[in-house]
């Protein structure tokens, strides 16, 4: 069993970035180099000048994903298959209404016993389905009154009977029941016993027993966004109908963490980014870690593979000042405490930052329009630097053989 | 208790002035003494002696931590002995009920000593220990161990020296304050305040840093009863609700956030132990983490 | 996605925020919990000489405790027996037997506050306590610091005296004659002993207390002399890389031609937007490698900046992150007269209520003063410590089993593969501690104290790009190709 969904899962998230290389696309690969060898050189060569001659650039062919920047500063993707991409190579975002890879269409179809998207309405079994619906229904309305029509007596004054509050209890009972289908159906028998919600019920076509709509789409961090953006240029951004460009999208996330339009050095976007860029650009998967009070989490393929090995709190590094520091023992202490609960490493990563730049919007003001954003903020970047250390906790008894 | 004011503020700390008649029914006794080690530069109380640490538990509550080696195992640290080390509220707290003086612990030492070895006193240092190991009080037998006592075992009688060498809580919390530049005046009264309000809620309170938090709360002595929740003071955020919640429920307790309500944002150096010791009210939250398992 | 395939999904529990059973067994930290008194066998000399028979190990146990007070007699009862346990424990004597007597005397010093001598020496206790001090009046003398004194007075291996004027005189004088320190000098108890060696800065309460904790676990401590220096590391390492040639093999020239002529098929620099709709890529590992942008510290980094530096900015935090203690494993080769064998700790000791969390600088420096061997000083065999063979445990069937399950899927692998698992191996162990079996790593313990509770964290310098070649140099003889990407996870080969 186990196997058998490990070769699933390669299958599905064999590729760790939302990019298709050339090799990927049109199964080629360049041939071996062998230093000592300049023959193996000149074939080397010979591929490299076939390919770039005859192959188009398989990126240039894809679309970009359309991601959303919406009114309440929340970042979406709604289109199926560019949050399956964005999931599945990187796994990037969340789904706002699952854990976090975005399931919630299967699994109410599943808890709903619906049709998926395909099956036309010709179904025997639905109409059966529809039947008992109606019949669950009526159930439920008909529960409802009796508990209304013992309420009023009570609220009215009247006090009620042994016999009646009894009966009050038993109707509540039931409703608790037919209000709580199972999340999990235990077998196929159980499915027609479910019950569908009222709030269930403006999700179902009842022509075709399939769901309307998906009402769940993939909310990515401003970190990642920017990634996508500036890191691989594989999304086109919206805010209010017009597209953001790179620097358009660099002012927004930086003003998300301070309302000011001038931008310092040290605004906390800038440096989640910088730390974001550097761990993803060394290969690792990387997520929020609020679940456990630090900041990013590393994966080293993702999360359906195994848990998170490190868990990074980022330390902004003041050169300059004399040591105010801005955290005290407890603070570290308490975080390392939760992190060493589930096992992961506890990372602090510093980060050095420029001191000589008042507002970080400086940086566009010798250059022309035509200059490339990402270039500039790319020398902007490089003006930082980050430092790991380590924080473990020291056990003497356990390290004293 | 409010009689505190008054005694403390006064200049000269003599045990003498306190109004007897003032003092409430458990307070008929001697005030228990306190010794201050390192006053100027780590001021620290410590209990050696066994009585008063007994005294302090079964009474008050008050907890403390036991730094010294146990003897008869003293390759382990489970279980560790004299002397008590009191934490600065455990303190404050006892000073400002007259449950307990502070001393100068060094310097009436050595006075005593001086007074003791011109009336020729000392004490014996051997003692016969049968093999059981309990001691043989017979005097057949002759010593067979040489052993080091917790305390000289000789009365503090002498009330005036006591007297001399008696700290002023203003003068120890000075010392303190000086040498922990990370407290300041105004926060170590709304700590202070803090504590007292668990303490006065019959809580056992101890130290928590290893659950994170500033204090850990029993609802009775540790020695029997598991403990409910980790306190954190101070102002929070978001972040640290998270790493409190979810550290404290992970350990089957609660994660309890506390501020004195009368407090303000000043950050003041100085103390007044008028403020130190007029009541507060406080605002007390508890998180736990729901986790949806 | 199917219906089983949802199944599985939660199985898998990517989604780490439940606090699940499992989590709250391993929280148990048995050091947490506070111990039940009543397991303790023996009390020596103690007022009620309670013979428990049904001690056992001294190590507790997780609890049968209760969460509330119920006012119930057994409740009540059951607490006063802890509670007797408990005092009766603490009241237990220290010494020892008087054939074995051990005497001290503690003498005051102006300047540094006090300090005491064993005049005859006997016992097993100094192989890291005491500095010889001898003198026309005891040959076989050594002197302890305070807190060397209060340890062993503590715990009843040693029975000190005040000394006095007479005493400091004797002392120093050339006539004849013999001092009776037993009649002479009165004995001072633990109370007295305390308050005379902690009066300064340089002994605390707080360093009293990572010491004995440490030495109650076996380990040879010797105190740091904040004056004495060693040779800074900077310079040795500076003096190192000027030495060091500049030949290049072959093999980096092959890899270097390789860049070349594929740059030729670039016509936008990695920084440039359309990079990657105007690039073919031809393994995603390529794609990491032009994604790297951010400058990371190399290890060493920090002491390459401080050549020229001064710091004049005396700030109390850089003051007070210095190193009190040296620590060796107990059954490591130390010797008092020459440690020449590098301390396994240092250990530095701060309250929570005197200083901050350190600032990077602060923790660099505190990285760049250990005594540290770097890998090229290293002979390349690291002569290592005996092994001290625990007690033969039995190795429970399922870890025999697994053992034999990973040999025989060993042995059906070629020696490419076996590379690769070594490979990963230490580069995971890299990435985790910082350090390989062949190289340690520069850190740094911190004993932190709150209200009398210790904390202790090691502070370990790393490097997750895995560029410096001290680091790497390990990995590279594995894995040649890899010698510029060893920080890149991204195992595939796609």
């Amino acid at each position: 069993m186990a196997k058998f969904h490990k070769k699933h899962l390669n299958k599905i998230y064999g590729y760790p970035i939302p990019i298709t290389t050339t090799s990927e696309a049109y199964g080629v690969s360049l041939p071996e180099v062998y230093p000592h060898n300049p023959i193996s050189w000149l074939f080397f060569a010979y591929k490299l000048i076939q390919y770039n001659l005859s192959l188009t650039v398989p990126q240039s062919e894809i679309k970009f994903i359309e991601v959303e920047l919406d009114q309440s500063s929340m970042f979406k993707v709604d289109q199926t298959d560019d949050v399956l991409r964005l999931w599945r190579r990187g796994f990037f975002g969340k789904g706002i209404l699952s854990r976090s890879e975005p399931t919630w269409k299967e699994r109410t179809i599943n808890r709903l016993n619906l049709n998926s998207e395909g099956e036309g309405g010709s179904n025997l079994l639905m109409e059966d389905v529809t039947v008992k619906r109606r019949e669950g229904r009526q159930k439920y309305k008909d529960e409802r009154s009796k508990i209304q029509a013992l309420e009023l007596l009570q609220r009215k004054g009247e006090i009620l009977s042994n016999d009646d509050l009894k009966l009050l209890d038993e109707y509540r009972e039931n409703m608790a029941k037919l209000k709580n289908p199972n999340i999990r159906s235990n077998g196929d028998g159980d499915n027609d016993e479910e019950y569908i919600r009222e709030e269930d019920e403006v999700l179902i076509d009842e022509d075709t027993n399939q769901l309307i709509s998906n009402l769940e789409f993939l909310q990515l961090q401003s970190i990642e966004v920017f990634f996508l953006k500036f890191g691989l240029n594989v999304i086109k951004i919206t805010h209010n109908q017009l597209k953001l460009s790179t620097r358009d999208l660099f002012l927004q996330c930086c003003q998300l963490q301070s309302s000011s339009t001038v931008i310092k050095p040290n605004n906390q976007f800038i440096f989640e980014y910088v730390v974001y860029h550097h761990y993803r650009s060394l290969g690792w998967c990387v997520r929020s870690g609020i679940k456990f009070g630090s900041d990013m989490l590393l994966y080293k393929r993702g999360p359906p593979f195994s848990h998170a090995e490190h868990a990074v709190m980022i330390i902004p590094n003041d050169e300059s000042e004399s040591e105010s520091s801005q955290y005290d023992w407890f603070e570290l202490a308490s975080r390392a405490r939760v992190i060493g609960t589930v096992k992961k490493n506890f990372v602090l990563t510093f980060v050095d930052y420029p001191h000589d730049i008042e507002d970080v919007n400086e940086i566009w003001s010798q250059v022309t329009d035509e200059d490339d954003d990402k270039e500039i903020l790319s020398q902007f970047f490089k003006l930082y630097k980050i430092t790991e250390i380590l924080y473990r906790r020291w056990s003497p008894s356990r390290t004293r053989d | 208790m409010n009689n505190s004011n008054d005694n403390i503020a006064s200049d000269d700390n003599e045990l003498s002035e306190i109004d007897v008649s003032r003092l409430s029914l458990h307070q008929t006794k001697l005030p228990i003494i306190l010794p201050v080690i390192n006053l100027h530069r780590d001021p620290q109380v410590l209990i050696f002696d066994l009585e008063n640490l007994k005294t302090l538990r079964n009474e008050y509550g008050i907890l403390g931590v036991l730094i010294g080696t146990l003897s008869q195992y003293p390759q382990q640290n489970f279980f560790l002995s004299i002397p008590l080390r009191l934490f600065v509220w455990e303190v404050i707290w006892l000073v400002e009920n007259n449950i307990g003086v502070l001393l100068d612990q060094v310097n009436y030492r050595k006075e005593k000593l001086l007074l003791q070895n011109s009336k020729g006193l000392k004490s014996s240092n051997t003692i016969s220990l049968n093999k059981d190991g309990s001691v043989n009080d017979t005097s057949s037998t002759s010593p067979n161990f040489i052993i080091t006592k917790n305390t000289d075992e000789i009365e503090n009688n002498d009330q005036d020296l006591l007297h001399k060498h008696q700290i002023n809580i203003q003068d120890y919390i000075n010392a303190y304050l000086s040498n922990n530049p990370q407290m300041n005046g105004s926060k170590f009264i709304r700590n202070y305040h803090n504590y007292k309000y668990f303490k006065e809620l019959k809580y056992f309170v101890s130290p928590g840093l290893k659950f994170g938090g500033d204090f850990v709360l029993y609802p009775s002595d540790p020695l029997r009863f598991h403990s409910h929740s980790v306190v954190k003071l101070n102002s929070i955020n978001l972040n640290d609700i998270v790493v409190g919640g979810r550290l404290s429920t992970g350990v089957k307790k609660n994660f309890v956030v506390i501020e004195d309500k009368d407090s303000d944002d000043k950050v003041d150096d100085d103390i007044s132990i008028d403020k130190l010791f007029t009541s507060s009210s406080q605002t007390v939250f508890s998180i736990e983490w729901a986790g949806f398992g | 996605m199917t219906k089983k395939e949802l199944h599985l999904q939660d199985e898998i529990d990517d989604d780490e925020s439940n606090i699940n059973k499992n989590d709250i067994e391993n929280n148990y930290d048995i050091e947490d919990e506070t111990p039940d008194w009543k397991i303790l066998t023996r009390s020596l000399g103690s007022a009620n000489n309670s013979n428990n028979t049904n001690g056992t190990s001294g190590i507790p146990k997780r609890g049968d405790k209760d969460f509330e007070p119920d006012n119930t007699d057994i409740q009540t009862s059951t607490l006063q027996e802890s509670r007797e346990a408990m005092y009766d424990a603490i009241s237990g004597v220290r010494g020892h037997h008087l054939k074995q007597k051990l005497l001290s005397i503690w003498i005051e010093d102006e300047e540094d506050g006090g300090y005491s001598i064993i005049p005859f020496m006997k016992g097993n206790y100094f192989r890291d306590i005491g500095k010889a001090y001898p003198n026309r009046r005891y040959k076989n003398c050594i002197r302890l610091n305070p807190i060397e004194t209060v340890y062993l007075v503590e715990r009843g291996s040693m029975i000190i005296y005040l000394g006095d004027e007479k005493f400091t005189n004797y002392l120093k004088d050339e006539e004849e004659g013999e001092f009776n320190i037993e009649e002479e000098l009165v004995p001072v108890d633990l109370e007295l002993l305390y308050s005379l060696a902690f009066i300064n800065e340089r002994y605390t309460i707080d360093k009293y207390q990572v010491y004995s904790y440490l030495k109650r676990h076996g380990y040879l401590i010797l105190e740091v002399d904040p004056k004495k220096q060693q040779p800074p590391q900077w310079k040795r390492l500076e003096q190192y890389e000027s030495s060091k040639g500049q030949s290049r093999s072959i093999i980096s020239w092959g890899w270097d031609w390789k860049k070349w002529i594929q740059s030729f098929w670039r016509p936008f620099p990695p920084t440039h937007s359309l990079h990657y709709l105007t690039t073919h890529y031809f393994k995603v590992i390529d794609i990491f490698k032009s994604l790297r942008l951010i400058p990371t510290y190399q290890i060493y980094d920090s002491l390459r900046k401080t050549i020229n530096t001064t710091t004049t900015t005396t700030s109390t935090t850089l003051d007070d992150y210095k190193i009190s203690f040296n620590v060796w494993k107990p059954g490591s080769q130390f010797s008092k007269s020459n440690p020449s064998q590098l301390p396994d700790y240092q250990i530095v000791v701060v309250n929570t209520d005197k200083v901050k969390f350190p600032t990077l600088k602060v923790i660099q420096r505190l990285v760049n003063t250990i005594e540290y061997r770097f890998p090229f000083e290293q002979p390349s065999q690291i002569p290592t410590p005996p092994v001290i063979k625990k007690n033969d445990k039995m190795i429970s069937k399922r870890q025999l089993k697994y053992d034999q399950r990973q040999k025989s899927n060993q042995s059906k692998l070629n020696t490419a593969q076996l590379n690769n698992i070594e490979y990963l191996k230490k580069r995971d162990n890299l990435l985790k501690y910082g350090k390989t079996s062949k190289q340690s790593n520069r850190n740094v313990v911190i004993g932190v104290i709150n209200n009398g509770i210790i904390n202790l964290i090691n502070l370990i310098e790393n490097e997750f790009s895995l560029t410096s070649e001290s680091v790497i140099d390990e990995l590279t003889q594995l894995h040649k190709e890899k010698s510029d990407i060893h920080g890149i996870v991204y195992n595939g080969d796609k």
